[in-house]
């Protein structure tokens, strides 16, 4: 289910009724695990109830099928048993259980996630010596929504329980909706158990309040008038680049560094607001990630629930920077270059965790060999020509990410690197583009972001704390401008291919 | 919960809806008043009430076609060459398809005599039911397709033409689309200087858009998209295309009148891509009486030299006056 849809309005409607009618804790949480099964299985249960499809438990996989609620179960099963007899056992018994844990988690993860992959890949080593191997099958495989996700959130767990920093939990019924919470579950944040859970262990209470709101207009300003608005270009021009000269290329590559930002970003604002209602705070997912001036920066802004679960529990585990400095810079491209891999089984997700293993490489040595660290208030030339070269580096990552055709990627960055200085943008069709239009959004965006930059108060924050005549005038304008600009086709949130 | 901030909330909830229904509420206004690219279906949708109203006077003649039309075809220069001096409306417009042409046809076959349809032959090989943007429009600017309007184009093209029949709600929920490019349209009309977008558009008579020769280059670089998605070989027309015209032609023939199809002239430099086989068949094909016997086909494919061309598909003046006289001798003498 989408949050963009009319159906997720009825859904919320719907459990916030069920909420105003059962006051106490022990119902509230089933209908809040009930709900968050039945968000995830939505589409399939739809096309059920409507008679267009029928259940079959052996049947070929669907986009959107019953039995990945199956899966989400089995995965919430095995982390929550695991955790138990990890807690219940000491040394290499405690170990064994989550690496057998681990096996299950992440085999799981393989196998729907990268088994057809890795099948073609091999098949295509094997037939340079002549030995064809049958792996069309393994294309059949569907990628359950959100996977990576849940799989990432449940195992934190487990592995936390291991290392002593938080308990096992006893409640099947907290810690199967900590699995499965439904604002976050298809695409992010990644929660962190040690503060889901004791949220959680609280009695259930409603809350909404303009801040709330505030928080899940902007995702959806983000996502609905500035992400989907933009993503005509990024599609238009990355679907045929040969014909575009470099000043095209370069506005798409800003166009969708805009719009994975706004599209992802305004998700995690819409799930952080949705989890408040329910009286849990989540993370910060995102900090102005466009005003990074290093690596380090960047990582530290962009994806924060992803980038600290790759710390702790890779990064880390690896060694992280205790060993010395080759092995600091061996961990850090490990960790990047699986960082890619999580988001798909593509060579060109390999290749983007790759180019930013290697910047952040690069930077490392950078500081240690120049000794300059950048001042977190320095501000003047040298700000902006850090800032400048990041900006350059991450819009050139972002190509990599988005234009898995490898010839296609190849053009794109020719043409992003080598500037032809072609400016006749005559009979190239971008008259359809709604070029202009898509540079006053642009516009408006880095203005926004660049005030947030300024700020340290978030906008929903600011808005929050006006009157309510002016709070009821901004959300009327912002209903007018969701209705005029609401995209006129579904379009799902970039993430939740991941 | 809070009854003050949950009131304040749901107040601010509330509020977002409102904003939304303003929103759907002022929609037809706004869709009236912003430039969009297809301000001239609102000028012949405008000019097809007044006819059928009697405020305008009923034309003798009507001409249909796309923006080579617009260019190519004075509607007064049409009439000078006709010994009655006929009333002659140029109806033509931006991406006129031959469906869309239709649609005009069916609100004003009852008031003319003669229809002209003036069609490259490559929309005949391509061109379906109009895009969803322009049914959009055309249901904006107050058309309501007739039941046998509706039933001639889906059995013609089969499924499609509910996107010219959807109710009110979805037809203003879609309408949206002409906000997405009311900047790029306001800042075209500012830049394109080979474009008039002002005065001249509106009228019935010339109402040509373009008025500036590109460059050298440019055309260079823009001829190649026009035919891109095309192999060189003869013409072949779609069925649905050939059909649609024939009813029309059959329509025309109840009232006693005819419809005069004009394949408009292609840029030569065209046939260079589209091959030499192109133009022959062209030929042929006009003179097959393809739409019926009283349909008479006009070729005028290789009428024009490259030099009477404003750019890879539009005549200039000189080219307009050309076509327009050929035309009228046309519907003098009927050859």
């Amino acid at each position: 289910m989408l949050f963009t849809t009319a159906d997720f309005v009825l859904f919320m409607a719907a459990l916030l009724g069920l909420f105003l009618v059962f006051r106490s804790t022990g119902p509230r949480k089933a209908f809040l695990l009930i709900g968050s099964y039945a968000f995830y299985t939505w589409n399939a249960l739809k096309d059920l109830l409507t008679g267009q499809t029928k259940f079959a438990i052996f049947g070929e996989l669907q986009n959107y099928d019953l039995r990945f609620a199956l899966l989400l179960a089995l995965l919430t099963y095995v982390n929550f048993t695991a955790a138990q007899m990890i807690d219940a056992r000491e040394g290499a018994a405690k170990k064994r259980v989550l690496t057998v844990t681990c096996i299950i988690s992440i085999g799981l993860l393989a196998f729907f996630k990268y088994a057809a992959f890795i099948g073609q890949n091999v098949s295509g080593l094997t037939s340079t010596i002549g030995v064809e191997l049958a792996v069309d099958s393994l294309k059949k495989i569907v990628l359950p929504v959100g996977i990576s996700f849940f799989t990432f959130h449940m195992l934190s767990y487990t592995i936390d329980v291991y290392r002593g920093k938080i308990k096992a939990t006893s409640d099947w019924v907290d810690f199967a909706i900590f699995g499965s919470f439904f604002p976050q579950l298809v695409a992010g944040p990644i929660l962190r158990a040690s503060t889901f859970l004791p949220a959680l262990a609280k009695p259930v209470k409603l809350h909404f309040d303009k801040e709330i709101l505030f928080l899940c207009l902007r995702g959806l300003f983000k996502k609905m008038i500035i992400a989907d608005n933009v993503s005509r270009i990024v599609d238009t021009v990355y679907g045929n680049p040969s014909q575009y000269p470099s000043t095209i290329i370069w506005f798409a590559a800003i166009c969708y560094s805009v719009q994975i930002y706004c599209d992802f970003s305004g998700y995690s604002d819409i799930a952080i607001g949705l989890t408040r209602v329910f009286g849990i705070e989540l993370p910060l997912n995102f900090d102005r990630p466009y005003f990074a001036r290093n690596p380090s920066d960047f990582w530290a802004r962009w994806h924060i629930s992803l980038s600290t679960w790759l710390r702790d529990y890779l990064y880390i585990p690896l060694g992280g920077n205790r060993n010395g400095e080759f092995a600091t810079l061996r961990n850090l491209m490990i960790t990047m270059l699986l960082g890619g891999l999580w988001h798909g089984a593509s060579w060109n997700f390999v290749l983007w965790g790759f180019l930013h293993g290697a910047i952040l490489v690069v930077h490392r040595l950078y500081v240690k060999f120049s000794g300059r660290v950048a001042a977190p208030d320095q501000r003047g030339a040298g700000f902006w020509l850090s800032w400048g070269a990041m900006q350059y580096m991450i819009l050139l990552t972002w190509i990599t990410f988005r234009i898995g055709d490898t010839d296609k990627m190849l053009v794109v960055l020719r043409k992003f690197v080598v500037f032809d200085f072609n400016f006749g943008l005559a009979g190239m069709g971008i008259g359809n583009l709604a070029i202009f239009q898509t540079a006053l959004l642009l516009a408006g965006f880095f203005a926004m972001h660049f005030l947030g930059f300024l700020k340290r108060d978030r906008w929903e924050q600011i808005l929050a704390r006006q009157s309510d005549a002016i709070g009821a005038l901004v959300c009327v304008i912002a209903g007018l401008l969701l209705y005029w600009f609401w995209p006129l086709g579904e379009a799902p949130f970039i993430y939740f291919q991941f | 919960m809070d009854a003050k901030t949950w009131k304040s909330g749901v107040t601010m909830g509330g509020a977002v809806l409102v904003g939304s229904l303003f929103g759907f509420a002022l929609m037809p206004a706004v869709f009236a008043k912003v430039p969009t690219d297809l301000e001239r279906t609102r000028i012949l949708l405008k000019s097809v009430r007044l006819i059928q109203s009697d405020k305008l006077v009923a034309p003798d003649v009507v001409i249909l076609g796309n923006s080579v039309t617009m260019n190519g075809v004075d509607a007064s220069l049409v009439s000078d060459q006709i010994s009655s001096k006929p009333t002659i409306y140029n109806f033509s417009s931006t991406g006129q398809s031959v469906a869309e042409s239709f649609l005009y046809f069916q609100e004003l076959v009852a008031k003319t005599k003669d229809v002209v349809l003036v069609v490259p032959t490559r929309n005949l090989e391509t061109d379906g039911l109009p895009p969803k943007d322009v049914a959009n429009a055309f249901y904006m600017n107050g058309y309501r397709a007739k039941s046998s309007t509706l039933a001639t184009l889906e059995s013609v093209f089969g499924t499609g033409s509910e996107i010219l029949s959807r109710n009110e709600v979805s037809q203003r929920f879609a309408s949206r689309w002409v906000l997405s490019q009311v900047v790029d349209t306001v800042v075209r009309k500012k830049l394109r200087k080979d474009m008039e977008t002002g005065e001249s558009i509106q009228s019935l008579t010339y109402p040509a858009p373009y008025s500036k020769k590109i460059g050298v280059k440019e055309f260079a670089k823009l001829l190649p998209t026009y035919e891109a998605k095309r192999a060189s070989g003869p013409f072949e027309p779609i069925d649905a295309q050939v059909e649609i015209i024939t009813k029309m032609g059959e329509q025309l023939s109840e009232h006693g009148a005819r419809l005069w199809v004009v394949f408009a002239p292609l840029n030569p430099r065209r046939f260079e891509i589209l091959g030499p086989d192109y133009l022959s068949s062209t030929m042929t094909y006009s003179q097959l009486y393809p739409f019926g016997k009283n349909v008479k086909v006009l070729d005028l494919t290789a009428f024009l030299s490259a030099d009477e061309f404003i750019d890879v598909v539009h005549p200039t003046r000189i080219g307009a006056e050309k076509i327009s006289a050929r035309i009228g001798n046309f519907l003098e003498t009927g050859t």
